[in-house]
């Protein structure tokens, strides 16, 4: 240990830790409440940010600049519109290319509900490889993401039933967004029969020309909205903003997280605050010996510093496994995200938790260091 | 000169608790002075106005000269004040040497010499093998002495004490009576103790009593 006699030459850090360890049961609830505090928000966090991103790199990998769809519908998955104005928003100049999809949840298997996707002949999402050759999908047959397979125990060649139609699996859907993984493909007009939608889609994605300017791309939008006011045009940013599921979960994180912040302050203010008697007659000591104030205060802020830096930790820990675990909670209702947090996010998070904690000691201080000292030692 | 002044010093509670009354003595470096006087007469609040614990209504407390009231409290409380608590006001939960380095934290940097100076005081008064004991599993004899060590570590001026032996049984006063009594002589220091206790009164070449705030002789 004498290597860290040297680094520790005037003596305060082993102070802390003997300040820390001697009072374990006191440390121990500080840590695991602060700790718990953290690793909720950051849960919370977690999932609306990964399911964000996810949702996103769908739309991102199949450069959908614009999307259109039914107007008023607060849901977009209820947007309901007419096949036909994708030939006419392809005549537009500056379009480069529309695709019409109708998605849906159906029943499958009399049992469980499954996004499905209905895409128009001649798109790719809807074919598959054989022997080198690019084959279409046929009626009746469906291609299945991985985590959809994983999850309800399907493999191609199974036969599936969904809202009472029998299809057949004919290979692995290699999706290019893990939250498409999670879903069936089928023919559009299938889609359309099997849920009685007949010559209608939900959305219509398009790609513009790459060298449009920004007025231009405006001007494009309001024309395609002038081709009929049941339609509604918005970027893929915007619609990704908008999409009901990851701004609640977004809005739901944000809250959760400002709510854990205050509790983590309560929580430890509380656990200040309840030991003040206590922890009043030690600063009061120590100011008799002739700490100075600022002395004093660093001793405990240092030391609630430690013990926050310890539950920080184990918070970005519980945050990772509660993460993981509400993901695969969200997986069972039928959206599927990756866990897309960064790093640079974790260690912001820790060091929020640490000054959050660190604010929630110093008030208890500030008021024991008002008082006179032979007030603070009369018992 | 006089180590300690003090002057018309007066000390009201809440404008109608007149704890002292027009207080003025003088007492030169090397005495050792008992301060006696009823329950309510006012000693501890003495003790503490004359440690700076807390501000005299009116009048003047001077150390070597000074004025309390201009000097800088943390420096005074380092270096000019030893305290000794009826209850020891030990922290509980660190262990003997730890108590008594807290008072060397801000006079001494090294934490090594601090940790050096702390032992010698406690082998000197006969606790060499209770230094690692958590100070709240001691006795209140061994802590009145870890408390005696902590409160001339940094060498002070001044020692006051109040009531030291309040809690102790007699062996254990007795002990730390002879402790006091050694170092005081030895070191040629300046003690006032607040006090019931006649064993106590015997070790001070002078006494102080108060009545009702006001000293009486
Ligand atoms: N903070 C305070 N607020 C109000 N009254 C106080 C306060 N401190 C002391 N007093 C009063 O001042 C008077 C003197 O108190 P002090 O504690 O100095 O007496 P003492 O001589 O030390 O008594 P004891 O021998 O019982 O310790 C008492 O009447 C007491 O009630
Ligand atoms: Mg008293």
């Amino acid at each position: 240990m004498s290597w860290f006699r040297q680094v520790d030459q005037y003596g305060l850090v082993s102070l802390i830790i003997d300040s820390i360890s001697c009072r374990p049961l006191r440390a121990l609830i500080a840590v695991l409440s602060i700790a718990v505090a953290m690793g909720g928000g950051m849960t919370m966090v977690g999932v609306s940010e990964s399911l964000e991103a996810t949702v996103q790199q769908g739309y991102a990998s199949r450069q959908v600049d614009l999307m259109l769809m039914q107007a008023n519908k607060s849901n977009p998955m209820t947007s309901r519109i007419s096949e036909t104005f994708v030939d006419q928003v392809r005549k537009i100049d500056g379009v480069q290319g529309a695709q019409a999809a109708l998605i849906d949840s159906l029943l499958l298997d009399n049992d469980s509900g499954i996004l499905v996707y209905g895409w128009p002949p001649g798109y790719q999402e809807i074919s598959y490889r054989q022997g080198g050759e690019v084959i279409e999908l046929q009626q009746g047959q469906v291609l299945i993401g991985r985590t959809a397979a994983s999850l309800h125990d399907l493999t191609p060649g199974k036969t599936i039933e969904l809202n009472l139609g029998d299809f057949e699996i004919i290979d692995f859907f290699e999706a290019n967004s893990f939250f498409e993984s999670g879903v069936l493909f089928m023919r559009l007009d299938d889609l359309q029969q099997l849920t009685s939608a007949r010559e209608t889609v939900t959305f219509i994605f398009i790609n513009l020309d790459q060298d449009l300017t920004e007025s231009s791309r405006w001007q494009l939008m309001e024309e395609i909205e002038a081709i009929n006011p049941i339609l509604k045009v918005v970027t893929t940013e915007e619609f990704l903003q908008k999409n009901q599921l990851t701004a609640s979960v977004r809005g739901l994180g944000r809250i959760i997280l400002v709510a854990n912040a205050l509790l983590s302050i309560l929580i430890i203010s509380t656990i200040m605050v309840l030991t003040v008697s206590e922890r009043r007659q030690e600063l009061a000591v120590l100011r008799a010996m002739g700490w100075s104030a600022t002395r004093v205060s660093m001793l405990v802020l240092l030391e609630t510093a430690v013990l926050a830096t310890v539950a920080a930790l184990i918070g970005g820990l519980i945050g990772l496994v509660g993460m993981k675990a509400s993901l695969i909670y969200v997986q069972t209702l039928g959206v599927y995200s990756q866990s897309i947090v960064t790093l640079q996010q974790i260690m912001w998070l820790g060091i929020s938790t640490v000054v959050i904690a660190t604010i929630g000691a110093a008030l208890p201080i500030y008021f024991t260091l008002n008082i006179t000292t032979s007030e603070a030692l009369r018992k | 000169m006089a180590l300690l002044e003090l002057q018309n010093i007066s000390r009201v509670y809440g404008g109608v608790i007149r704890a002292l009354d027009d207080v003025s003595l003088s007492i030169t470096a090397g005495e050792t002075v008992a301060l006696l006087g009823a329950s309510g007469s006012g000693k501890s609040t003495l003790l503490n106005i004359i440690a700076g614990f807390e501000t005299p209504s009116s009048g003047t407390v001077r150390v070597a000269g000074e004025p309390v009231s201009t000097q800088q409290p943390d420096k005074f409380h380092q270096n000019i004040i030893g305290f000794l608590f009826q209850q020891f006001n030990l922290l509980d939960h660190l262990s003997a040497v730890r108590n008594v380095e807290l008072a060397l934290f801000p006079t001494c940097r090294k934490a090594q010499q601090r940790y050096l100076n702390s032992c010698k005081l406690l082998k000197e008064v006969g606790l060499g093998d209770r230094l690692h004991s958590r100070a709240a599993l001691l006795s209140g004899g061994e802590r009145q002495r870890v408390a005696f060590c902590r409160s001339i570590a940094n060498q002070p001026q001044l020692l006051l004490a109040d009531e030291p032996t309040g809690n102790l049984d007699k062996a254990s006063s007795k002990k730390l009576l002879s402790i006091v009594a050694n170092y005081m002589s030895s070191h040629q220091g300046t003690l006032i103790v607040a006090t019931h206790d006649d064993e106590v009164a015997k070790i001070c070449q002078r006494s102080i009593r108060l009545e009702d705030g006001r000293v009486v002789e």
